[in-house]
């Protein structure tokens, strides 16, 4: 288990994301699915950024397991903010035109695209989103 | 993110390099509202050396596209590598926004 914690603000961003970069790399990821694992993690950190706090309040966590029984990767982010599941939220109007196409909204969807499972808990005053990628 | 601008006749080429995050994404944004700015309301984004886009990058795309069209313009986007076309697939945009294989297909339709 390798984990990373640091103070939730977007400058911190690149350094999440070269560390499940990396990650996924050590566990034999291609190039596709390590881009599926981080592209995930910058959607889930963006989001704990800019609603989880008060402005620099808190911390995110990041710890990337190994899946004892088979050779996923679950990757955890938890934050100790307000309690908010970002997979509650509605699905994008993927067929809107691009005048009447709402500018957000994608990243969830987009984190449950590219992850193959994508569960959230709400446990001992932390959010916890769990994220496990299959190889491909 | 670097962004390198050409004109091409009454068309600008914008080439977009590197990662559009959410970090780099704001770059983008404030390079298109200098050039709308400016009266440029064709363009074509070449994303040949685009190695990555996040939500971000969709939103500014998005916004880029909306400004062109209030303008009676268009923006387009060509030459997507792999994870640019595999998140322009999953988001719809590939549907939305007109995309080429290359520029020079973009500038001759």
């Amino acid at each position: 288990m390798k984990s990373l914690k640091l103070p939730a603000e977007i400058g911190n961003l690149r350094t999440f994301v070269s560390f499940v970069s990396d990650c996924a790399r050590t566990h034999g990821f291609s190039q596709e699915r390590v881009s599926d694992v981080e592209l995930a993690v910058e959607e889930a950190v963006t989001n704990i950024c800019s609603y989880a706090y008060d402005r620099g309040q808190g911390d995110v966590e990041i710890r990337c397991l190994q899946d004892d029984d088979s050779d996923r990767l679950v990757v955890e982010i938890t934050d100790s903010g307000k309690a908010f599941d970002a997979l509650s939220a509605p699905p994008p109007d993927l067929a809107a035109s691009v005048e009447d196409r709402d500018v957000g909204g994608l990243g969830v969807f987009l984190i449950r695209r590219v992850a193959d499972e994508a569960h959230y808990l709400r446990q001992g005053g932390q959010n916890r989103l769990r994220l496990i990628f299959r190889p491909s | 993110m670097q962004i390198s601008v050409r004109k091409d006749s009454e068309t600008l080429v914008v080439s977009v390099q590197g990662r559009m995050d959410t970090l780099s994404a704001p770059e983008f944004d404030s390079k298109m509202e200098g050039l709308f700015g400016q009266g440029e309301k064709k363009v074509v984004l070449d994303f040949g050396k685009l190695e990555y886009v996040s939500s971000a990058g969709l939103r500014s795309i998005l916004v880029a596209a909306k400004k062109a069209k209030a303008a009676g313009g268009s923006v387009c986007c060509c030459d997507l590598q792999s994870m640019v076309k595999k998140v322009f697939d999953l988001s719809g945009f590939a549907a939305m926004v007109p995309v080429f294989d290359s520029v020079e297909e973009a500038l001759s339709r």
